[in-house]
């Protein structure tokens, strides 16, 4: 054989590069870039790959964003890197958004929510909108969003990328006399958020949902939670018990809103002492769990229309041994699928599910205690093909979460594979430590801990000669009486703290988003707003390392153009 | 009816519809417009352009991406062996031709031939230690041990999942 006097060395640069970008993170830089300097100094130099790996280590996956241009490419990796600061080193704030929401009673029971720096408030008679980017502040009053007779407002959730806002209206109580014939239980209002009009997508406004009956009598609806907007696909978990004290029943309407279709199915799962104990978290378009705190968290598997779900993993807890029931409060990163109509909303990556956690902030009684759930255990690689299988909590377990003391007045925000914790003070509890409740009157201080493996694997590997200041922690080993088995983990996580405390006096929301969080604080009159994120501090020897790979990206930027303008020079 | 004429002299004529599937002769028949005059590829051999060729011929008639294709470029990048049966048979070759077909597609800015080219020889080092890679490639290992400890150190997270 003749040797080859053209190469794969003889290739331009731009071209190395574009053959690399073909190749999974893994086989990138475990092994291509180790055979030679001229592969190596290829791939540091490319902006592209940069991003490719930085995204593929915070456990994000890019989403398909029109015009990427490399001035697009310089402003999401820019972001990236803000990202990859909240879990590095300690950190100081920019305040990027800042405003008074004025509210008349704005203190009433609310629940509030943020997706894609859209944030809400579902109050007693309005909902209160406020867009975080463009400073639009909208308000819906409840007899807009509930127009049908006999009707009150149960939920509302809304989907910023959609434009969608989605209303469920129930009767008190329905009265059952014929099982044979279904009965209409709920109406379900299809709105375009932006407009307080029909959605153009919709084939309808209101949707009739109906449920058949098995018994004669009196039977209320209670909805677990608001429901859940999966790209076309909305859920709306309830339950459904008889007046005369009969099992209560739990089921799932599934409706596709653009088409006005909606279908019932039957959960096999028996909702006890409902509605505090069991929780409907919905993980993707086909997957959602149920969670009990006293039994197991259930993953079930949706078909298309036509079949029930189907229970194909029950994950059992360790045994609990008190009378008091628990309740639970579930945190995860909100979904973001389907087809964006608002694509200025869309975010430029989004967290793969195998990086993400879910917090379970589990209120038991006496000890609350969260535990931090690994949800690579509801991919589809979990699934057996045969059907259900059951797994002992001490072969999940220590696998799989890590669990901490807690207070209620703590609050949580989960996004990707990081928890922000509202915390009384600047130190990171020791793993283990119970810290005491927020004051009324004092200063919180936000913690971002990072339950991302890479991110641990990566901040051990630069720890030892660039940073000093980011701490790895072990995992507490963790009793409680409530249960027969210890909660211990072998999860490594690693924690890092904002330098700026925030007053406790009326704060309530906080909302972890790609580089930033949101915090609210409801006053009687207004509702304050304030999003900050994360900005390097040169001086710090922590920051030395980012700071040269952020230098370089500048210098590469020009040399970051496209193998096909190149190609014309 | 467009007339070629390679690095080594020889002369190529070729249907206008099969040598539009190059951008850059495509964009050059725009600007000069009819022409029996030939157009001379100073960095293309005649072997490599037969094989060119011969792609281009089979695959005449088909779209071409257009220039907002790039938003779809990460999804396809993602299954890195889906190359179509006939394109995996015509991109068996030694490596110095891939190779010299690899510079001759973006040269001509032919980006579905750039993307086979690539994507054969990413397929190639999949899986492969650096070592091997180095073998395959006839590459010289330039690294001091230090370094090259230095390396495994850094990259060591990716090792994850």
């Amino acid at each position: 054989m003749t040797m080859a006097n053209v190469g794969f060395l003889s290739l331009p640069a731009e071209l190395i590069c574009y053959i690399l970008l073909f190749l999974t993170p893994r086989d990138l830089c475990r092994r291509a870039i180790a055979t030679c300097k001229t592969i190596r100094d290829a791939a540091q130099n490319s902006v592209q790959i940069q991003h490719k790996l930085e995204l593929f280590s915070q456990g994000f996956t890019e989403t398909i964003t029109p015009g990427q241009d490399s001035i697009d490419f310089f402003r999401k990796n820019n972001r990236l890197k803000k990202s990859a600061l909240m879990s590095r080193s300690d950190f100081h704030v920019n305040t990027v958004f800042q405003e008074a929401v004025l509210a008349v009673h704005a203190a009433t029971k609310e629940t509030q929510s943020l997706k894609c720096g859209l944030w809400w408030m579902s109050r007693k008679s309005d909902l209160l909108i406020q867009e975080c980017n463009t400073n639009t502040t909208q308000t819906w009053s409840n007899h807009i969003l509930s127009p049908m007779p006999q009707h009150e407002l149960a939920t509302v959730v809304v989907d910023p990328l959609q434009d969608l806002l989605v209303t469920i209206s129930s009767v008190d109580s329905i009265d059952v006399l014929d099982v044979v014939q279904a009965h209409h239980v709920f109406w379900l209002e299809i709105r375009m958020l932006s407009a307080q009009a029909p959605h153009p997508d919709s084939a309808c406004t209101s949707l009739d949902c109906s449920h058949s009956f098995n018994e004669r009598g009196i039977h209320d609806v209670m909805f677990m939670k608001e429901p859940a907007i999966c790209g076309d696909r909305v859920v709306v978990p309830y339950c459904i018990y008889a007046d005369d004290g009969g099992a209560e029943l739990m089921f799932i309407q599934v409706v596709d809103w653009r088409r006005g279709r909606a279908e019932c199915y039957p959960v096999g799962h028996q909702a006890r002492n409902w509605p505090h104990q069991n929780n409907f978290h919905l993980i993707d378009r086909q997957t959602f769990v149920v969670i009990d705190l006293q039994v197991s968290i259930n993953l079930y598997t949706l078909q298309e229309f036509g079949g029930p779900p189907q229970c194909r993993i029950v994950y059992c807890f360790p045994t609990y041994g008190s009378l008091r029931h628990p309740s639970c409060v579930v945190h995860t990163t909100p979904l973001v699928q389907g087809t964006a109509v608002r694509p200025d909303l869309m975010p430029s990556y989004v967290s793969f599910l195998e990086s993400q956690i879910m917090v379970l902030e589990m209120l038991l009684p006496v000890l609350p205690v969260v535990l931090v759930i690994d949800m690579a255990i509801f991919s589809k690689n979990a699934l057996h093909p045969e059907g259900l299988i059951t797994i002992p909590w001490l072969d999940w377990g220590p696998q799989h979460t890590c669990c901490f003391p807690h207070d209620p007045s703590h609050r949580i925000s989960v996004f990707g594979s990081r928890m922000a914790y509202a915390l009384p003070r600047y130190r990171t509890p020791t793993p283990g430590h119970r810290l005491e409740a927020l004051s009324t009157d004092g200063r919180f201080y936000v913690h971002i801990w990072d339950f991302n493996q890479r991110v641990v694997a990566r901040s051990r590997s630069i720890s030892d000669s660039n940073s000093p200041d980011h701490l790895i922690r072990k995992p507490p080993f963790l009793a409680h009486t409530f249960y027969k088995s210890d909660f211990s983990s072998n999860h490594f996580y690693t924690t890092t703290v904002c330098h700026t405390s925030f007053p406790t006096r009326d704060f309530e929301g906080l909302f972890l988003e790609h580089d930033r969080f949101t915090l609210t604080w409801v006053r009687p009159d207004a509702v304050d707003i304030q999003v900050v994120s994360p900005y390097a501090v040169p001086e710090t020897k922590a920051l030395s390392c980012w700071l040269r790979d952020y230098i370089k990206l500048i210098t590469n930027f020009w040399a970051s153009m496209t193998v096909g303008i190149i190609s014309h020079s | 009816m467009v007339h070629l004429v390679t690095s080594d002299n020889v002369e190529f004529v070729v249907d206008k519809e099969v040598v539009e599937r190059s951008v850059l002769i495509k964009n050059m028949l725009e600007d000069v417009g009819e022409t029996d005059q030939s157009i001379p590829l100073a960095n293309v051999s005649s072997a490599v352009l037969r094989k060119v060729i011969e792609y281009c011929e089979h695959h005449r008639g088909e779209p071409l991406p257009s220039a907002d294709a790039d938003q779809n470029q990460d999804e396809t990048r993602k299954r890195t062996t889906d190359i179509s049966e006939w394109d995996q048979k015509f991109i068996t070759v030694d490596q110095e031709m891939l190779f010299e077909i690899i510079l001759a597609a973006n040269y001509l800015d032919i980006k579905s031939l750039l993307d086979v080219g690539c994507k054969t020889v990413a397929n190639m080092i999949k899986g492969k230690t650096p070592d091997e890679i180095r073998r395959l490639f006839n590459i010289v290992n330039d690294f001091t041990p230090e370094e090259e400890a230095q390396i495994k150190k850094e990259n060591e997270w990716a090792e994850d999942r």
